[in-house]
């Protein structure tokens, strides 16, 4: 099972489209692979199209910093990752509470001004990668770069 | 709709972006655009601000695609 990844403006990004399904509902989106984080996270504004309540979520402890912003972070689990594989059908993936994903908020109204401006995609970090199983290939020379998984 | 009508709107919405950038960029550089049946449907300064302008249309914002159209020069290292 193959899912296509393109190289756009230096970024490892999804190529078929994504669907998030949350708790409330679907919502189309976009991510990058970035091998270099850690952890898989969702933005603040998609976790607001998630209809995420963030009353009822535990903040982690500390702080998060990303490309100049600092976010508090909270674990999530009630969420699927919808891809489109290279033959067009789907395959989901589902993070559990062992396996969440990292949702990042803004610790302030200015915090959240300063990196809406830099548009922080969905990042599918390394352990989604180990998590998950997928292989990545990537021969950005060739225009190969694809996750794969063996079902 | 399906998932796998959703899926299906998004490649090819993700597609028309890509390709269209240049002119995209052009007309909305620095804004956030809301993509639907490939085009523009929305645009804004903010994504709160768009987000209120497509409640206001009446569309389901769930099933657009939404992007910021950043510079073509510009680069953000994650």
């Amino acid at each position: 099972m193959k899912i296509p990844l393109i190289s756009r403006k230096g970024k490892l990004e999804i190529g078929n489209g994504l669907l998030i399904v949350g708790k409330r509902n679907t919502i189309v989106a976009d991510f990058i692979l970035d091998t270099g984080s850690p952890e898989t996270i969702i933005p603040y504004e998609q976790a607001v199209r998630l209809q995420v309540d963030f009353k009822n979520l535990t903040k982690n402890e500390g702080m998060t910093r990303l490309i100049g912003g600092k976010f508090y972070s909270y674990n999530y689990s009630k969420i699927k990752f919808v891809f489109a594989q290279d033959n067009k059908e789907q395959h989901k993936e589902e993070f559990t509470k062992e396996f969440p994903v990292t949702i990042l908020k803004p610790t302030s109204k200015k915090n959240k001004d300063k990196v809406e401006s830099m548009d922080i995609p969905i990042i599918i970090g390394l352990d989604f990668l180990l998590e998950k199983n997928y292989t990545l290939y990537c021969d950005i020379n060739k225009k190969e770069t694809y996750l794969e998984k063996k079902i | 709709m399906t998932n796998i009508q959703l899926l299906t709107g998004s490649i090819a919405n993700l597609r028309w972006f890509n390709e269209s950038y240049p002119e995209i960029e052009q007309k909305f550089k620095g804004k956030f655009v809301a993509i639907k049946d490939e085009q523009i449907l929305e645009n804004s300064t903010s994504f709160d601000l768009l987000m209120e302008k497509l409640e206001k249309k009446g569309e389901n914002s769930d099933e657009l695609l939404i992007k910021r159209v950043s510079p073509m020069n510009e680069i953000t290292i994650f």
